[in-house]
Parts: C-alpha cells; sequence; structure tokens
C-alpha cells in the first residue's frame, strides 16, 4: 500500500461527507472491523493481475459493508439463477469519494436486485486513495476535510484515485466483452451505472472509451458529468438524483442537458427528496423506487432482449 | 418500391379526399398509399400533404422523411410523393401496429355525449347541461369540444380502500378539446382502484368550427415551439383564463362537499396535462385559501408567468425528453420552485412525446402514473 502512498490523499475526500461531518462517522454510523466478504468469484479486471485483498480495510456500519485501500481492481459476478438471465449485463461501481467503496448498498445489493430480473452483475471494486489504517484517524481525517474544502466533489475528482478508477471501469467493460461467451452474456449489452464517485468513474467511462470499452448505456445515481464533450456514438443515459442531496442535488441536469443538446438518449429523475447515498436503503421517499425505473429504462431502450413484452398497466 | 408498384398504385381509386375544406377520410397506412399518386398538385394540396405527412398520419417517421412545402410542379411532387410512399410502405407493419395502439392518429368519430349523471356544475348557481358539446372518438381517446359549462365528473374509491386523498384532473387539449379519456376518466379509474377519488374537470373552450380543421393548435409550422409568454399563445386567451377560474372553482367546491365525498378537505390536489397542465399550474400560483391545492402535478406543462407562492403546494412535473412542445418547459418549472426553496420532483423520459397521457407507448413515459402515485405516498423532505 505505501508505495501508492501520495500526499494528495488528504485532499481526497468523500463524496459522502457532507451528510455525515458532525461525528466522526460513515453514514452516520461507526466503523467497526469486519472481515472481507470471502469472494472466491473475484476476478481481477486488468489482463495479467492477480486477485489479492492484501493490504485492503473493510469494516461495517451496521447494515453498510465497506472497504479501504484496495490496489488490486477486481469485479465480483451475481448472476441470474439458471435459464432467466436475459444476455444483459451491467457493471456496478459503487460510491466513496475514493477513499472507499460502499459495497453493499450501492454494490452487492443492487447486484442482487438485478440478477433477481435476469441481469448478469458484475460489482467494481476499483482502486482507492490511500488512508490512514486506524478507522478513527481515517474518520477524522474525513470529517476534516469536509469542514475545509468548499467543494468537496471537485477535489475528489481531481484525486490520483479518480483516473485510476477510470481506467479500471473501461478495463472491466472490456473484459467482460472480450469473456462474453464465458458468463453467456450479450457483448453488445454491456453497461455500466454507478453511485457517487462511481457514477463519476461511469460518467468517465461513458466519455473515454475505445471500441472494446465502450458501455452500452450509462447510469448516473448522483453523479456529475465530465469535463469532456458527449462522444458522438454516447450510449443512453439515464441519470437519477434526490433534489435534498447537497453535494450533487444540481449536477445531474447539466449531464441530461449536455446529453440531449448531443442528441443522444436520455432521462433524468430527480427525487422530491432522499439526500445524498440513497442507493438500496429505503428512506420513505420517492428515491426508494429508483432502480424500478431503472429497469423500466432498461426495457425501453430495448435492452432487455427478445423477452421484454410489454405489461399492460 | 419499383415501378410496377407505382404503376398499380396509380391504377387503383383515390380514398384519400383533399379538398378546400380540409375534409379528409383516413381510413389506414394502405388507404392513404393507395390514394397518393391521384392526388393533385397546386399549393393548397402540397402543404396539406407536407402537413399531412408531417403531424397528422405518421409522426414519428417524419424526420425520416424529406419533404418540403418548396417542391414545385406536378412531376416533382408526384416523385416527392413516390419516394414519400417507398418510406411508408418499408415502414408499413410497424406503422400499422402505430395505428392499432393510436399512434398513428385514427379516423374521429362523432359520438354521443356519455351518460354522467354524476357530473356537478364547478360554479355556484350554474347547471349541468351539455348543449353544444361535440363528442367525438379517435382510437382509444374520448374527445370533447364546445364546453360552455364547466363540471366535475366524481371517481370515488370503494370505501373500504379510500384514503380520504382527492385530485381534481385537468385533461389537455389545447384549450380547444379536452383528451376526457386518456387524460381524464383512464387516470381517475386508475386512481379510484387505489383508494385516491378522482375528480375529472370539463372545464370551458373556446368555440369551434363543426368540422375541425387537423390540428387546431399548429396550423402554421408543425414542429415549431409555442411562444407560451407571448400574449398570442394559446395559455393566454381568454379561455385559458376561464379554465383557470373553472379550475380554482373546482378545488373549493370538493374541499366545501369533502364529507359527502369522504376526503380529506387538506389533502385535495390537482394534476393537469398539456393545456390541463397549464391550468394546474396556473392554480397552483394564484388560489385562495379555499382554493389552494394541497399538491399540483404537471404532465408535459409549463410554468406561468407569476412567481412561485410563498405557501406553494408540492410540485410533480413529468414530460417526455423528445416532446416536441414541452421538453424544454419541465426543468424552468422544477428549477423555480427549488429556488423558492419548495419540494419538487422532475421525471424526463426518454421517449414518449407529446400527450402519452394513459396510452401506453412501450417508452418510460408509460410509467409515470406509478411514480405519481409513489409521489403521493413518500415522506416530504
Amino acid at each position: 500500500m505505501k508505495h501508492r502512498f501520495c500526499p494528495l490523499f488528504l485532499a481526497a475526500i468523500s463524496l459522502g461527507a457532507a451528510a455525515a461531518a458532525k461525528p466522526p462517522s460513515l453514514e452516520g454510523a461507526p466503523l467497526i472491523a469486519a472481515p472481507a466478504p470471502s469472494d472466491a468469484a473475484q476476478i481481477a479486471v486488468e489482463p495479467g493481475t492477480q486477485v489479492s485483498a492484501a493490504g485492503e480495510v473493510w469494516e461495517t456500519t451496521g447494515t453498510n459493508l465497506v472497504v479501504r485501500d484496495v490496489t488490486v481492481p477486481t469485479i465480483t459476478p451475481i448472476l441470474p439463477a439458471a435459464g432467466t438471465g436475459n444476455g444483459l449485463a451491467i457493471v456496478i461501481a459503487p460510491g466513496g469519494g475514493f477513499t472507499y467503496l460502499s459495497m453493499n448498498h450501492e454494490g452487492y445489493w443492487v447486484g442482487r436486485w438485478l440478477a433477481a430480473h435476469g441481469i448478469t452483475a458484475f460489482v467494481l471494486k476499483y482502486r482507492l486513495n490511500a488512508t490512514p489504517a486506524d478507522a478513527g484517524q481515517f474518520m477524522r481525517m474525513r470529517a476534516l476535510r469536509a469542514k475545509a474544502d468548499s467543494d468537496p466533489a471537485r477535489t475528489a475528482n481531481s484525486s490520483p484515485a479518480a483516473a485510476w478508477a477510470q481506467s479500471d471501469g473501461l478495463a472491466a467493460v472490456a473484459l467482460l466483452r472480450s469473456e462474453a461467451l464465458k458468463f453467456r452474456i450479450d457483448p453488445d449489452r454491456i453497461g455500466f451505472i454507478g453511485f457517487s464517485a462511481g457514477a463519476v468513474t461511469a460518467m468517465n467511462v461513458a466519455t473515454a472509451y475505445t471500441p472494446a470499452s465502450r458501455p452500452d448505456f450509462v447510469a448516473s445515481i448522483y453523479g456529475k458529468m465530465p469535463d469532456r464533450p458527449v462522444p458522438s456514438d454516447a450510449p443512453p443515459l439515464f441519470a437519477a438524483v434526490a433534489a435534498d442531496d447537497r453535494l450533487l442535488g444540481g449536477a445531474s441536469q447539466p449531464m441530461f442537458n449536455a446529453w440531449r443538446a448531443a442528441g443522444k438518449s436520455a432521462e433524468l429523475h430527480i427525487y422530491q427528496a432522499g439526500k445524498h447515498g440513497f442507493g438500496m436503503v429505503h428512506h420513505g421517499t420517492t428515491s426508494d423506487h429508483w432502480i424500478d425505473e431503472f429497469y423500466w429504462w432498461l426495457q425501453a431502450e430495448g435492452l432487455l432482449g427478445s423477452t421484454y413484452n410489454q405489461t399492460s398497466r | 418500391m419499383n415501378a410496377r408498384e407505382i404503376d398499380g398504385l396509380k391504377q387503383r381509386k383515390p380514398l384519400l379526399f383533399v379538398n378546400k375544406k380540409k375534409q379528409k377520410n383516413i381510413v389506414n397506412l394502405e388507404l392513404a398509399l393507395t390514394a397518393l399518386p391521384n392526388v393533385r398538385s397546386g399549393p393548397l394540396e402540397q402543404k396539406l400533404f407536407a402537413s399531412f405527412f408531417q403531424k397528422k398520419m405518421l409522426p414519428s417517421f417524419a424526420a425520416t422523411v424529406d419533404f418540403t412545402y418548396s417542391l414545385s410542379g406536378p412531376t416533382l411532387m408526384k416523385c416527392s410523393i413516390y419516394s414519400v410512399a417507398a418510406v411508408l410502405l418499408a415502414a408499413a407493419p410497424m406503422a400499422n401496429a402505430a395505428a392499432q395502439t393510436g399512434l398513428g392518429n385514427p379516423p374521429t368519430v362523432r359520438v354521443s355525449a356519455p351518460p354522467d349523471a354524476g357530473q356537478i356544475a364547478v360554479h355556484p348557481g350554474t347547471k349541468v347541461s351539455s348543449a353544444g358539446e361535440v363528442w367525438e372518438t379517435t382510437g382509444p381517446d374520448l374527445k370533447v369540444r364546445d364546453v360552455s359549462v364547466a363540471t366535475l365528473t366524481p371517481f370515488l374509491p370503494a370505501s373500504a380502500r379510500a384514503d380520504g386523498l382527492a385530485v381534481i384532473i385537468a385533461p389537455g387539449g389545447g384549450f380547444v378539446h379536452l383528451s376526457m379519456e386518456t387524460e381524464g376518466y383512464a387516470v381517475a379509474r386508475w386512481l379510484a382502484a387505489r383508494g385516491v377519488a378522482g375528480f375529472v374537470l370539463k372545464y370551458r373552450l373556446d368555440h369551434t368550427p363543426a368540422v375541425m380543421p387537423e390540428s387546431p393548435r399548429a396550423q402554421h409550422s408543425p414542429n415549431a415551439k409555442p411562444d407560451l409568454t407571448s400574449p398570442r399563445s394559446p395559455n393566454n386567451s381568454p379561455v385559458a383564463f376561464e379554465a383557470q377560474a373553472d379550475a380554482l372553482a373546482a378545488i373549493a367546491m370538493v374541499r366545501t362537499r369533502a364529507a359527502q365525498f369522504h376526503i380529506d378537505p387538506d389533502r385535495i390536489g390537482i394534476i393537469g396535462f398539456s393545456a390541463g397542465a397549464v391550468t394546474a399550474m396556473k392554480v397552483a400560483t394564484t388560489y385562495t385559501p379555499s382554493s389552494r391545492p394541497d399538491f399540483v402535478a404537471s404532465l408535459y406543462g409549463a410554468m406561468p408567468d407569476r412567481p412561485v407562492p410563498a405557501d406553494a403546494p408540492p410540485l410533480f412535473v413529468a414530460v417526455a425528453a423528445d416532446d416536441p412542445l414541452m421538453a424544454d418547459a419541465a426543468q424552468p418549472m422544477f428549477n423555480a420552485w427549488r429556488a423558492a426553496g419548495k419540494s419538487a420532483e422532475l421525471h424526463i423520459f426518454q421517449a414518449g412525446k407529446h400527450g402519452f397521457g394513459m396510452v401506453e407507448h412501450g417508452t418510460s413515459s408509460d410509467h409515470w402514473i406509478d411514480e405519481f402515485y409513489w409521489w403521493l405516498q413518500a415522506k416530504g423532505p
């Protein structure tokens, strides 16, 4: 881990920090050390690298499971039950301000929901900025930075890990496409969904691909538009955010408008409430239903394959 | 399409009539195609044909058909029609499917007014009367024109399901007609099945000729966006203000009679579609305490030129990204509400065009009413 240590990491602030600035806690709950999940199915995304959890710090906040200090990017497949797959594949990039990953709320649980609906999901564990090993120190660092930084989203996005995450995301799409037969997925229906820093990564991927790493659709859940033009063959875009998201509530309209101005397909949902980081957590707000709307969007874009039939109301 | 097929078409009898009274009988795509080579090519016919292809017959193909008003001379006109026909023939299976689901503008048929014994006049002292009204069906829709007495038709939930919530439903139709079925009754039935009382508002409209021109809203340039702030815009016409008065009166009346309808007088909202949404937004910015909607929903509507009130109700906004008229009007509405610190929600669907209402198009707009219902249920910010 130390070999990647960079002084810039101190500037790297969680996109979720604003909501949890007062006590040193993550998502409002204390961090408790947890064992890494047994994950034999994990696959290294960079050709020639080996899966390794060395140096990773896994912690729980109660329901959520978070990981820090990731140095080897991997994907964890979550497959639909035999015979129920529709061929659609999706890479899921959790958020955590490029300093941690919200693996349950914005990763595994999303994958499980999608797999239950016939979609082959792959949770991406991308490389992160290094953090102090001690949980207390880590949280104090985050809280301090959140207070001092006027634009934590911008700071996080310019940290070194943002570029590593983009590279890991592109490699994941390319890997799935080259291994499509093995995973029983359609190489022309591989998409990317991200949350917060993972959505920043998704949008980076969706504006910087090669033919091999091009996502066939992209979904940004509380993300923002990168400082790049919309590609001429940009994939369809799904954007969702809560109106009361203090960090990124205003960042989805520019993304949607950029896509539409380029003549590309785009959909936008802004929920009355849900704050930053709702993921798969139910708050009793309309953000609870984002994944239903995402599924309907996949259906409407014709991405669910030949099994799709219009349902009557 | 080869020369023989074109010759074959020429032999057939014309079934499409375009005359100076602008009357048409369009039965389906096949018949329309049959008629194509027989069209005379005077300036009026050219214009009507262009209009017919661009917005009436197959709006979704208009972009792929290179058809201009500037063509002159019979030969050019016919060549152009043949190329259009070729494109349409290639697309015929899709087009027929579209016609069956109401996308391809099926024929308008005059019908009698529905038996509507439950109607209530919204203005105190007026009596329900459908005198002068013209009712017509178009595909799945039932439309009314020439409304001169504003009424509400209640759709009440079974008492076991009723949760006390009430919604006034204002259909659209450019203040010229009302889409009573797809933007009215069907919405009310869906809501009533889920415990919400729906009241379909039949608001007053402009008088129309007995035989309607094909599209009263877009006579001049079919794809031009309306200038909603213009004094000449339909949204600012005298009849638009009559509609606003009718909707305000409807809320006040339902509130007064809340006990009779078994609804909560503090949970009465309004939802509108297109011109009905313009009306809903006017209502949501000009109420008195007795006529204040407790929530407002705009389906492909627009923001009036007025400030957001200090106690503005929560706002739900939905539109399709490919709506040529109102797609760009949704974000300003949402942003005005948010800038005033009020609760607002926004859905812009990947596709669905203008006027989807309760008609399914296979686009994500098919699900707007689920999202509206979730919004009604959701906990506030």
